[in-house]
């Protein structure tokens, strides 16, 4: 034995633990996707502007709807996408944590599913790309991609090879 | 004589190993992925520290979403955490990515705080020594219980005796591990003044210890790594030397 710890020191353990679990952060386990992988699994890819959430019920499920005023659709068919008062929408389950941090007038390039679920972003929060002072982080070290006009090269050159 | 028998009762149970046991408070949900938390719980017990489940409290662990959950999978995800009512809850993607137990061990290292899923870093967040909670057991967190050594109920307190002492140190010798120093390359070699003295991390598993430190402590266990194999390796760790506890403290009269 390494320490020395009675019944007592082990509920304490327990308790200490169960605290250390109640404080820890949520986590979603997404494996690590590249850009090209996903623009191969988007349906839909579109640059666009999002508006403010509202909370949408449907049944027992409750998500957050981030209205989307689509500027430029690089691939697929935007008005797939899940609709709210007729307008698509990025639809999230609300309660879920590790959500990206999304704000009203964010402009954003946005790799999709069509489907309804928990979040319609390609690898969860993988294939959202804000731009901020016009600018974007995406690429890999090697090859960083920060310039919106370069994103969009790169979705279509993925595209091609799809 | 009762009480030295008593002693050489607890005595005898220290040299046979006998371990406490962490419980991890977690609350899955049906056979299947009851089975797989079991199945990764035991891939990082040990003899020294047996990891259990006590599932009559804490996080709910579920295959699939239910009720205002019910939304379906990003088909990316292995595993999502939604707070459903105040309840926190894991539910994995039965048709995810990723095999249910892989999902489960890496969801649970997460939600552990383990640096990954073995033995060692299951040994470094619940024996307590790592008391800065970085995921190593290094000479911050010694100087941590320095800090707090002399003093009752504080963040040092290993053995859980209300106060922290040298049976406090002696826990933490057992569980510390000095880093390796890298051997110098001839042209590079540094002056001994320059060298760093402390090491900054502790060994990984499986490693062998290449400092010695300037005192042993008189009365520490070194700590034995885990009997298992990280299942991750698949091989055996090789048997690693005595790892060689911290430099003498020298505590702070209280």
């Amino acid at each position: 034995m390494r320490w020395t710890v009675s019944n007592k020191a082990v509920s304490i353990k327990r308790v200490l633990l169960a605290a250390l679990l109640a404080a820890t952060a949520g986590a979603t386990t997404a494996p690590p996707l590249t850009l090209a992988q996903q623009v191969g699994k988007a349906e839909v890819i579109v640059r666009g502007t999002l508006g403010t959430a509202v909370s949408v019920k449907e049944g027992e499920v409750t998500y957050l709807a981030y209205p989307l005023t689509v500027a430029e659709t690089i691939t697929g068919d935007a008005a797939r996408l899940p609709q709210n008062d007729g307008k698509p929408a990025l639809f999230f389950l609300q309660g879920l944590a590790d959500l990206p941090n999304l704000k009203s007038g964010q402009e954003v390039f946005a790799l999709l599913y069509v489907r309804k679920q928990d979040s319609p972003l390609v690898g969860f929060n993988q294939g959202l790309y804000p731009v901020t002072d016009g600018k974007v982080t995406a690429g890999d070290i090697k090859t960083p991609i920060t310039d919106p006009a370069k994103l969009r090269d790169a979705i279509r050159a993925a595209l091609e090879v799809k | 004589m009762k009480r030295g028998l008593k002693f050489a009762a607890v005595l005898l149970g220290v040299a046979l190993g006998m371990a406490s046991a962490a419980g991890v408070k977690l609350q899955p949900q049906g056979d299947t992925l009851t089975r797989a938390v079991q199945a990764a719980l035991s891939a990082i017990s040990t003899k020294e520290l047996p990891v259990t489940l006590d599932s009559s409290s804490g996080t709910v662990l579920a295959l699939g979403g239910a009720g205002s959950s019910a939304a379906p999978f990003n088909p990316d995800v292995a595993a999502r955490v939604v707070t459903v009512g105040g309840v926190r809850r894991i539910e994995f993607n039965p048709a995810g990515p990723l095999p249910l137990l892989d999902a489960v061990k890496q969801e649970l290292a997460r939600e552990l705080g383990f640096k990954d899923w073995t033995a060692e870093a299951a040994r470094t967040r619940l024996s307590g020594a790592d008391l800065n909670g970085d995921g190593r057991i290094d000479l911050t967190d010694l100087a941590i219980l320095m800090e707090n050594y002399g003093k009752s109920g504080s963040v040092g307190d290993l053995n859980q005796d209300r106060k922290v002492d040298d049976a406090d140190l002696r826990v933490f010798s057992a569980q510390y591990k000095p880093t390796p120093t890298p051997e110098p390359k001839p042209e590079e070699k540094q002056n001994p003044a320059e060298t760093p003295k402390t090491p900054a991390t502790p060994a990984a598993p499986g490693t062998v210890p290449t400092t010695t430190p300037a005192t042993p402590p008189a009365t520490a266990t070194p700590a034995t790594p885990p009997a298992d194999t990280d299942p991750k390796e698949g091989t055996p760790s090789p048997v690693p030397p005595s790892p060689a506890p911290p430099a003498d403290p020298a505590p702070k009269q209280p």
